[in-house]
C-alpha cells in the first residue's frame, strides 16, 4: 500500500497546441477527500482522465495506487471507482446487463453494499441505460463504482445536470459511502458548498495551474481579505507579496492577501491606517478571489 | 477476458452471423449442386462471389466492432474496471478469430466431403484444398484487421473509402499471387501490420 494513492509530478498537458495544464504537482494523502476546484475548461477533467490513463500526458508524470497511469494494470483499475462526469455508461445495455458486465469485471463485488445502493435509488434494472433520467445516471455509476470496495475513489463533477434535489439526494448518499471506509477521495466539482461540506484538502486550478493546495481549514485561515481605511488617500506604494486582489476607492482600500502574517501587518501598520478589519471569506469567496482573471497566485502550502 | 469475450459476441451478434451466413450459403449450394448435377463452373462462379461475402462481412465485424466502441465511448467505461486496454482489444480480435473459423471450417469440411463443388477438383486435391483454405483464412482475416483499423477513425467518410480501398488490395494480391505461399506471407505481413497500427492506436489514444 502507497502512502499517496495519487501522486502528480510536474504534469503538462498540450491540446491543440493549447496549454491545459500547465506544471502540475500533487500529492493526495491516504485517507484524504481532496476537493478539486476550477472555473470551466481549468483543467480538472483532463487531469482526472490523465491519471486514469484514459488521456496521455505531454509532459510529467502521474501515479495513481503507485503505478504509473500510462501503463495502470488490469488490478490498479480494480481498485479505484470513477463517476465520470457526464457518466460515461453504456447507453444501449439495460442497467442489469451493464451490471452484469461490471460485476464480471472487477476485483471484488460486494453484492450486499451494492443490492443496499440499488435499493436506497430505486433504479429500475429492467430499462435500458440511455432511458433513464440524468440522476438516475449518476446513481447508478455511483452504486457501480462503490460495488467494488475501491481503495480510490475519483469523481468528476458526479452531480453536473442534476436538480437541487437529486445533488443533496446524491451527495449525502455519497458521504455516507465514502466516509464508511476511510476511503481516498479525489472530488471535482463546480459546487463549493458541496466541496466545502466533504472534503478536507482543497486545490484550485486556474488556467492549468494548481494555485491553491492546502487544508481546507489552513486555506480559510491563509487567506485574508482586509478592510483598510487610511487617514488621507490609499498608499500608491504599498507593496505586499501574496496579494490577491486590490481595490483601493478614496482612503478606503479592500486587500485580500495569502499568507497573512505579522510581518505583513507590521509592514501595513507603516502607512499608519486608520483601521484594519477583517471580512469574512466562505470558501466561494476564497474561490472566486483566487479564479479572477487579474488576481494573483496564491502560494503553496511549502512558502512563507 | 471470458466476459469481455462474452460482451464482444452479445454485442456484435448480427455482424458475427453476416459471414457465417455467407459460410452457410456457400455450403446450401455447394450440396444441392452436388445433388443435382450443377456443372461445377456455375457452383464455382458462385461460391467466388460468396467468398467476396464473406470477406465484406468480416471487414464489417472489424469496422462495427471499433466504430461502435468509439462512437459509443465503450471502452471508457471498460478501461475504468479490472481490465487494461490490451485485453480489451485482445479480446475483441479472438472475437473475430472466432468468427472466421467458424465460417470457415465448415466450409473445408465441406470442400472435403464434396470434393470439387467448391474449389475445383485438380490432381493433388488436398494439397490444393489446405493451400486455399489456408489463403482464403488469412485474407479473411486480413479484411477482419482492415475493418479493424479503420473502424477506429470516427470519420465515417474515410471508414468506407479506406475499407474498399484496402479490401481491392487484399483481393488484387490474392488475384496475382495465386493461393500459396507467396499470398500467405504477403496477407501475413498485411495482418501483422494492420494489427499493429490498429493496437498502437487503440493503447496510445484519448478516450
Amino acid at each position: 500500500m502507497t502512502d499517496n494513492p495519487i501522486v502528480i509530478e510536474e504534469l503538462v498537458k498540450y491540446y491543440d497546441g493549447r496549454c491545459i495544464l500547465d506544471g502540475i504537482s500533487l500529492r493526495v494523502p491516504r485517507g484524504c477527500i481532496y476537493g478539486l476546484l476550477g472555473r470551466n475548461g481549468s483543467g480538472k477533467t483532463t487531469m482526472i482522465r490523465i491519471l486514469l490513463g484514459l488521456e496521455p500526458p505531454t509532459r510529467g508524470r502521474t501515479l495513481v495506487l503507485g503505478e504509473d497511469s500510462t501503463r495502470l494494470s488490469a488490478n490498479a483499475h480494480g481498485r479505484v471507482g470513477y463517476v465520470a462526469e457526464g457518466h460515461h455508461l453504456i447507453q444501449s445495455y439495460t442497467v442489469s446487463r451493464l451490471i452484469d458486465l461490471c460485476k464480471g469485471l472487477s476485483l471484488h463485488w460486494n453484492d450486499e453494499f451494492f443490492g443496499q445502493l440499488m435499493e436506497t435509488f430505486r433504479l429500475p434494472t429492467d430499462r435500458k441505460v440511455k432511458d433513464l433520467s440524468t440522476g438516475m445516471r449518476a446513481q447508478l455509476n455511483l452504486a457501480l463504482a462503490m460495488a467494488i470496495d475501491p481503495e480510490l475513489v475519483i469523481l468528476d463533477d458526479p452531480t453536473l445536470g442534476l436538480d437541487t434535489v437529486a445533488r443533496r439526494q446524491f451527495l449525502e448518499l455519497a458521504i455516507d459511502v465514502i466516509q464508511r471506509q476511510g476511503r481516498t477521495i479525489l472530488f471535482s466539482s463546480h459546487i463549493l458548498a458541496d466541496v466545502e461540506r466533504i472534503a478536507d484538502r482543497i486545490g484550485i486550478l486556474v488556467a492549468g495551474k494548481l494555485v491553491v493546495d492546502c487544508s481546507l481549514d489552513e486555506l480559510k485561515s491563509r487567506v485574508k481579505k482586509l478592510r483598510v481605511i487610511f487617514p488621507e488617500r490609499t498608499p500608491d506604494d504599498l507593496y505586499l507579496t501574496g496579494i490577491i486582489n486590490q481595490q483601493a476607492m478614496g482612503r478606503e482600500m479592500v486587500l485580500t492577501v495569502a499568507n497573512w502574517n505579522p510581518q505583513k501587518q507590521a509592514i501595513l501598520q507603516i502607512f499608519s491606517p486608520e483601521s484594519c478589519t477583517e471580512m469574512p471569506m466562505t470558501l466561494e469567496d476564497i474561490f472566486i478571489e483566487c479564479t479572477r482573471p487579474a488576481g494573483a497566485v496564491v502560494p503553496q502550502e511549502s512558502e512563507v | 477476458m471470458l466476459t469481455l469475450i462474452r460482451r464482444e459476441i452479445r454485442d456484435q451478434l448480427l455482424y458475427i452471423a453476416l459471414p457465417c451466413f455467407f459460410s452457410v450459403v456457400m455450403i446450401c449450394i455447394a450440396t444441392m449442386s452436388y445433388w443435382w448435377g450443377v456443372p461445377a463452373p456455375i457452383s464455382l462462379a458462385l461460391a467466388a462471389n460468396l467468398t467476396a461475402g464473406l470477406f465484406l462481412g468480416l471487414c464489417c465485424l472489424g469496422t462495427v466492432q471499433m466504430h461502435t466502441d468509439r462512437a459509443g465511448r465503450v471502452s471508457v467505461l471498460l478501461s475504468t474496471l479490472a481490465v487494461t486496454r490490451g485485453q480489451i482489444f485482445l479480446a475483441r480480435v479472438l472475437v473475430g478469430v472466432l468468427t472466421l473459423l467458424v465460417a470457415v471450417i465448415p466450409l473445408v469440411i465441406t470442400a472435403l466431403v464434396l470434393p470439387g463443388q467448391i474449389i475445383p477438383q485438380v490432381s493433388s486435391y488436398r494439397h490444393v484444398l489446405a493451400a486455399v483454405s489456408v489463403t482464403i483464412s488469412l485474407a479473411g482475416f486480413a479484411c477482419y484487421s482492415i475493418g479493424l483499423l479503420v473502424g477506429w477513425r470516427t470519420n465515417r467518410a474515410w471508414v468506407l473509402i479506406g475499407s474498399i480501398l484496402l479490401l481491392a488490395l487484399v483481393a488484387s494480391l490474392v488475384w496475382i499471387k495465386g493461393f500459396g505461399v507467396d499470398a500467405m506471407a504477403v496477407l501475413l505481413l498485411l495482418i501483422a501490420a494492420a494489427l499493429l497500427r490498429t493496437w498502437s492506436q487503440f493503447v496510445s489514444t484519448s478516450l
